[in-house]
């Protein structure tokens, strides 16, 4: 009796310490980006040309994120939509349904550098495009896809049967059903797997390496818009070196005198941006939620 | 028919209770025994989850080595009262105990005393049977391993007895260790649920709507096991079903609803009584079926 | 369409990576060797993959040591012991883990871990610093966050009433998690284990900025190795010729290695949805 007694003491301490340890050692990272980020951060940071001699900037690397960003989503989120509702209301239980789930595991556990090599040789090479956005945009899409069809399969399906029901006994067809009675229910779970989805692009960056490139860009004309030339930071035709694979990109190469600070404030604002889409996805969640059930 | 606690012949005598035995119940066969201590009290009671009010002011007390039964309509607070007893409640969050709970004349919410103590003399039953997912013989051997029994050749024959009084030896003994708790029928699982409270060698054992999710077989069988099971414990049992209370009971406490939505025991008196006249209206209406 | 492009990259994978065998006429039998010898300039070439994947498990292994009391213990802390106020702060603190990109582990890894162990334990053999621990240790903190939400929500997933048969018992409530829902949840926890040694091996960036990259089998904590990943990673951009397709057949292995992770994870998947 005693010694159980003792033993739970002793477990719940330990319990208490382990949580206290590791949300200390997650404050510490944050803490540190920040303290290190604020004697030479600055807002023209995020817009200035990268430099050798001075700190300079991550416009053009920041830029390339958010157009990656864009880029990937354009491609993805239709098809990961419509995926994730046939997969909730026409899929049946068949073989094909059980290969697409097997395959959608297996694509999720597949290293990223795997992907990354994949995509090397297929939008990269095959195509004879070279390092370009779209190239890294598609490579992105091979994992995912999988992410956003199970997602929003998920949002889907945790709309009641009754909902459904009513619509159905109303002599709506299924289609109509879908449209007009589900997926106004499943949009707030929808939208926060899309953004979910969109701050892995943001991290993502071993599956990049060959495959949006890792040049650095200097300056960027935005004036020129024709979205063929390689030369345009419109154009989907060119080298796309994203935040990520900057910070990655400056351990091994070096920028100049002011690595360690820009690779620090970087660091920075890549989780703040991650952090940004992580709330903003509940939030933009439960604003939805709210309106839907509003109406 | 005085009969000092222990083996009480009067049960023992007791013929096995029918359906239609309400009427026939003899005082002097409800095994009732106004000298015997009290083991269980409760004074001034309320329970509040949260703001809101459960149940106000029970006093009641359990003799020992009896059988007392909580009747009344759904959301009356008798589970509430039951948690009481072993403390339960405080697994609940904003669950706040006022009053005093007394076992054998101690307070089990003083501050000295460990939930763990009360609940080692306090068995429970719950309503939906719950074995572990584990074999027949470790449901019954958890709570004397827990305890710190090792020997093996005890546990087996704590295990044996607890499955005999269960009355659920015979069905089992064959796979005791091959059979997950799980795989038993619903009656089954819930005299194996008694067998594991019975195994941990309790004092008093609550019983919340023990019989709820079981078949009149099944049902029949826990009866006549509580019949059996007064001679060493203290029983409490919640039911829903008036002639099982009527049956199995010495006592019975009749709860119902107040006004304000808080829960309130009416009446307190030999089962007998309650079911054949009643000191409240409010009584007599629920048990004629007249309400709720 | 996702099995259009599953089949296509495996299949994809799996041909490119046996170029070595059939193009360049290496013996299979020679990725096992421990000599990584791709330089063609140099006399003799010898493709062995052991010391990557070698290297991978162990720097797999050690980070799951060290990962999985943490990450089990936070997961119990959540499910079993935190009080609500707790339970608040830590869950979105598992996301913002989540959250973080591993590039920013690997800098953290490489300005901090580094150096600190460097210069405090130089004496236990760590030279440069770069070293198999390293990168275990960097790797921990990133499955960590996997390994916790997996086990956090095996853990919820055991019944209440379990908890409530065995506090009724008159258990403490170690005894409980202990003995109920430890158990009861164990296949949950494995899968949840094999969730984050899927993400080590397969992580590359953080690993390669710390393991120091010497294609040595290891042997010591604080000695530099390397891993599949990253030699993927340093070596692809001007690898040519055989070397390049010693590189396809490093992402096969991981393919394969990933594979059967997956395997794992629905062989205990399977064994818990009959329990
Ligand atoms: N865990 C809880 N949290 C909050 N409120 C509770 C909880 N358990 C019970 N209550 C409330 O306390 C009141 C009494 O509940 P209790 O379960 O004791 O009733 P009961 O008499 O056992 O009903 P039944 O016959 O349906 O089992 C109810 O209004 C119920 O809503
Ligand atoms: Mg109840």
């Amino acid at each position: 009796m005693r010694r159980s007694l003792a033993a739970d003491r002793l477990a719940t301490a330990v319990l208490w310490a382990v949580a206290v340890f590791v949300i200390l050692v997650l404050v510490a990272i944050i803490a540190y980006f920040v303290i290190e980020s604020i004697p030479t951060f600055s807002l023209a940071f995020l817009v200035a040309d990268p430099s050798l001699t001075d700190i300079g900037g991550i416009g053009p690397v920041l830029w390339n994120s958010a157009y990656m960003l864009v880029l990937t989503m354009l491609l993805t989120v239709p098809l990961g939509v419509l995926g994730g509702i046939y997969m909730a209301e026409y899929a049946g239980e068949g073989w094909l349904t059980n290969a697409i789930r097997f395959s959608q595991e297996l694509i999720s556990s597949v290293p990223s550098i795997v992907v990354g090599l994949f995509g090397f040789a297929l939008f990269v090479a095959a195509t004879g495009w070279g390092f370009t956005a779209l190239g890294g945009a598609l490579t992105l899409m091979v994992f995912n896809l999988p992410l956003l069809l199970r997602l929003s399969e998920q949002a889907i399906r945790t709309v009641p049967a009754d909902e459904r029901a009513a619509s159905l006994a109303l002599g709506a067809t299924k289609w109509q059903t879908i449209r007009h009675a589900v997926l106004p229910v499943a949009i707030p779970g929808v939208v926060t797997g899309i953004v979910l989805t969109a701050g892995r692009v943001f991290g993502e960056a071993a599956a990049l390496l060959f495959t949006a490139g890792l040049s650095t860009p200097t300056r960027y004309d935005f004036s020129n818009l024709n979205p063929l030339d390689p030369q345009s930071p419109w154009s989907p035709f060119r080298n796309a070196t994203t935040l990520s694979v900057f910070i990655w990109k400056s351990n091994s190469e070096g920028l100049g005198n002011y690595v360690h600070e820009v690779a620090n404030m970087s660091s920075m604002v890549l989780i703040v941006m991650v952090l940004a889409f992580n709330l903003g996805s509940r939030w933009l969640g439960g604003a939805l939620q709210r309106r839907v059930s509003g109406l | 028919m005085n009969t000092p606690q222990g083996a009480s012949p009067v049960t023992a005598t007791r013929p096995t209770p029918t359906p239609l035995a309400i009427a026939s119940l003899q005082p002097e066969l409800t095994g009732l025994n106004p000298d015997a201590p009290v083991k269980l009290r409760a004074q001034d009671v309320s329970v509040r989850y949260g703001d809101r009010m459960a149940v106000r002011d029970v006093t009641l007390d359990v003799r020992e080595h009896s059988v007392m039964a909580f009747i009344g309509p759904s959301g009356c607070g008798k589970s509430t009262v039951l948690r009481c007893f072993d403390r339960m409640n405080d697994l609940i969050p904003g669950a706040a105990v006022e009053g005093r709970i007394e076992l054998d004349g101690e307070d089990v919410y003083a501050p000295s005393v460990l939930p763990v103590e009360v609940r080692r003399k306090v068995g429970l039953v719950f309503q939906r049977p719950n074995p572990f997912p584990m074999s027949i013989y470790e449901n019954v051997a958890f709570g004397p391993r827990r305890h710190g029994e090792q020997d093996k050749a005890r546990l087996d024959d704590v295990v044996e007895r607890a499955l005999r009084q269960a009355a659920l030896w015979d069905e089992v003994k064959d796979d005791l260790r091959k059979k997950s708790g799980l795989s038993l029928s619903g009656g089954q699982q819930q005299r194996l649920c008694i067998a594991r409270t019975l195994a941990t060698d309790p004092e008093v054992i609550l019983m919340d709507e023990p019989c709820s999710a079981l078949d009149p077989i099944a049902t029949l069988k826990i009866e006549e096991l509580i019949a059996q099971l007064k001679a060493d414990y203290t029983i409490v049992i919640v039911t829903h079903n008036m002639q099982q209370a009527a049956r199995v009971s010495d006592r019975t406490a009749f709860f119902t609803l107040g006004e304000d939505r808080a829960g309130y025991l009416v009446e307190l008196d030999e089962t007998l009584r309650i079911f054949t006249n009643p000191a409240n209206q409010l009584t007599e209406d629920y048990v004629s079926g007249r309400f709720g | 369409m996702v099995i259009a492009a599953v089949v296509l990259l495996l299949g994809f994978i799996v041909w490119r990576g046996v170029q070595l065998f059939v193009v360049s006429g290496v013996p299979v039998t020679q990725i096992l060797s421990p000599t990584w010898q791709p330089d063609p300039l140099s006399e003799g070439t010898t493709y062995g993959l052991l010391p990557f994947i070698a290297g991978t498990l162990a720097v797999m292994a050690v980070a799951a040591i060290v990962s999985t009391p943490l990450s089990v213990g936070l997961a119990l802390f959540m499910a079993e012991v935190a009080p609500t106020w707790a339970r608040r702060i830590a869950q979105p603190a598992m996301e913002v883990f989540v959250g973080i990109p591993s590039v920013v582990y690997g800098w953290l890894g490489l300005t901090i871990l580094v150096p600190f162990l460097r210069v405090h334990f130089g004496w236990l053999g760590f030279t440069t610093g770069f070293s198999w621990l390293a990168g275990s240790l960097v790797l921990a903190l990133m499955i960590l966050p996997t390994i916790t939400s997996i086990s956090y929500d095996a853990f919820v997933a055991v019944p209440a009433d379990m908890r409530s048969a065995s506090l009724a018992l008159g258990t403490t409530r170690w005894q409980a998690i202990r003995h109920v829902v430890l158990p009861t949840a164990a296949a949950g926890v494995a899968t949840a284990i094999v969730f984050g040694l899927t993400r080590a091996a397969g992580e590359a960036l953080a690993v390669q900025m710390v393991i120091g990259n010497s294609p040595i089998i290891p042997t010591s904590l604080a000695r530099p190795v390397t891993t599949l990943t990253s030699q993927i990673t340093l070596d692809m951009s001007d690898a040519t010729g055989t070397w390049n397709e010693a590189l396809w057949t490093m992402g096969l292995v991981l393919l394969l290695i990933s594979l059967a992770f997956v395997l794992l994870i629905r062989w205990l998947g399977r064994g818990r949805s009959r329990a």
